[in-house]
């Protein structure tokens, strides 16, 4: 008994000076109050600690205070790991975007009188959504190649545009959940391919439309009402 | 006597900078980050024999290294956060200054808890 109380006193007393030690060491500044807080509270313990021997129970201060630091860390990197996650998805939603944009692009090329093309998808990037990747837009540009359009329904600038309202008017249902920014996309789409060749005048191949669609629709699934196409002859 | 070292690279880099501050105001900074750093230097190895030492006779008096190591963390974390936070005052970044306290506070927040949630748990064990 006499032992204990000895080792409990002589716990106290170094403790306490090598608290006062650490707070003349201590800058001045607005940290004190807050290291103060702590040394108070392992003093506490220092003062209390030899008590749960005395009950019967042992108490491991560094086993206690690891759990809890553990289990703050794992908290830290869960929510670390959730802003990542996220990050990660909206990488991994873009990579995938532009590869359907090359695919789009390669296939429209392979279909007979196109010479180039460009191509422009809007996909469901709403990841909690069950249909989280699904196409719901694809805009392509076509450059036909010399004379392919001429000879059918050969249009100027003023046919085109009836055809572009048409291939656009299917998709009510579409519409109606979309709203205005597809149209803010067509119309980009539309200046950003006058912009790229001065000399190409919009025209419009029925046939070619349908090769490419059908085409579109066969490899990726899209309804045709959500394919827009838009000619160009250079 | 190092005392005289580090009193004579206070002084010196005092004098400069005040000379300093009318010409070059943003280089006048720098050198008292420098005089700063060097005197801190200087120190470290002084007060990381002291801490050892007193690790030694923590020891030998039975006291739980990990109280010992908790304590002297904060203190760490104090004096590094007061060391910075003091170097952007200086050179005129209040808004600096306060940001890194803060993030000082923050980690001695990190630190605390543990150390409170053990003396509840503590508490908690002693009460029938």
């Amino acid at each position: 008994m006499l032992g204990f109380i000895k080792d409990w006193t002589v716990n106290i007393v170094m403790m306490v000076l090598f608290v006062v030690i650490v707070e003349m060491l201590l800058p001045r500044g607005r940290m004190k109050k807050y290291v103060n807080l702590l040394t108070g509270t392992i003093l506490i313990i220092v003062i209390i600690e030899p008590l749960t021997g005395l009950f019967g129970q042992n108490f491991d201060f560094s086993a206690a205070q690891t759990a809890a630091a553990g289990n703050i860390d794992r908290r830290e990197i869960e929510k670390a790991s959730k802003l990542l996650e996220e990050e990660q998805l909206r990488q991994t939603t873009e990579l995938y975007r532009r590869r359907i944009i090359e695919q789009i692009t390669q296939s429209a090329k392979e279909v007979e009188g196109v010479k180039d093309a460009q191509a422009d998808v809007i996909i469901n990037e709403d990841h909690d959504s069950e249909y989280f990747g699904e196409i719901k837009r694809i805009y392509i540009t076509v450059y036909m190649r010399g004379n392919a359009g001429a000879d059918t329904k050969a249009g100027s600038n003023g046919d085109s545009k009836p055809a572009s309202m048409d291939s656009t008017a299917p998709r009510k249902d579409d519409s109606a959940r979309e709203g205005t920014i597809k149209v803010d996309r067509i119309e980009s789409i539309r200046t950003g391919g006058m912009d790229g060749d001065d000399s190409g005048s919009t025209v419009y191949d029925a046939g070619l439309e349908r090769r490419l669609t059908e085409r579109i629709e066969e490899i990726f699934g899209v309804e045709t009402g959500s394919i827009i196409v838009k000619q160009i002859q250079r | 006597m190092e005392i005289l070292q580090i009193i004579g690279i206070g002084l010196v880099s005092t004098l400069i900078i005040i000379v300093l501050r009318k010409q070059k105001p943003e280089i006048a900074v720098q050198v008292s980050i420098v005089a700063g750093a060097m005197i801190f230097l200087m120190l470290a190895a002084k007060l990381s024999a002291v801490v050892d030492m007193l690790g030694e006779y923590a020891d030998k008096a039975g006291i739980k290294p990990a109280y010992f190591i908790t304590v002297l963390k904060i203190t760490g974390i104090a004096y590094i956060a007061e060391f910075g936070a003091e170097i952007c005052r200086d050179a005129g970044e209040g808004a600096i200054a306060s940001k890194i306290e803060m993030a000082g506070k923050v980690m001695i927040v990190v630190l605390a808890v543990p150390v409170i949630t053990s003396l509840m748990d503590l508490i908690l064990k002693i009460m029938p």
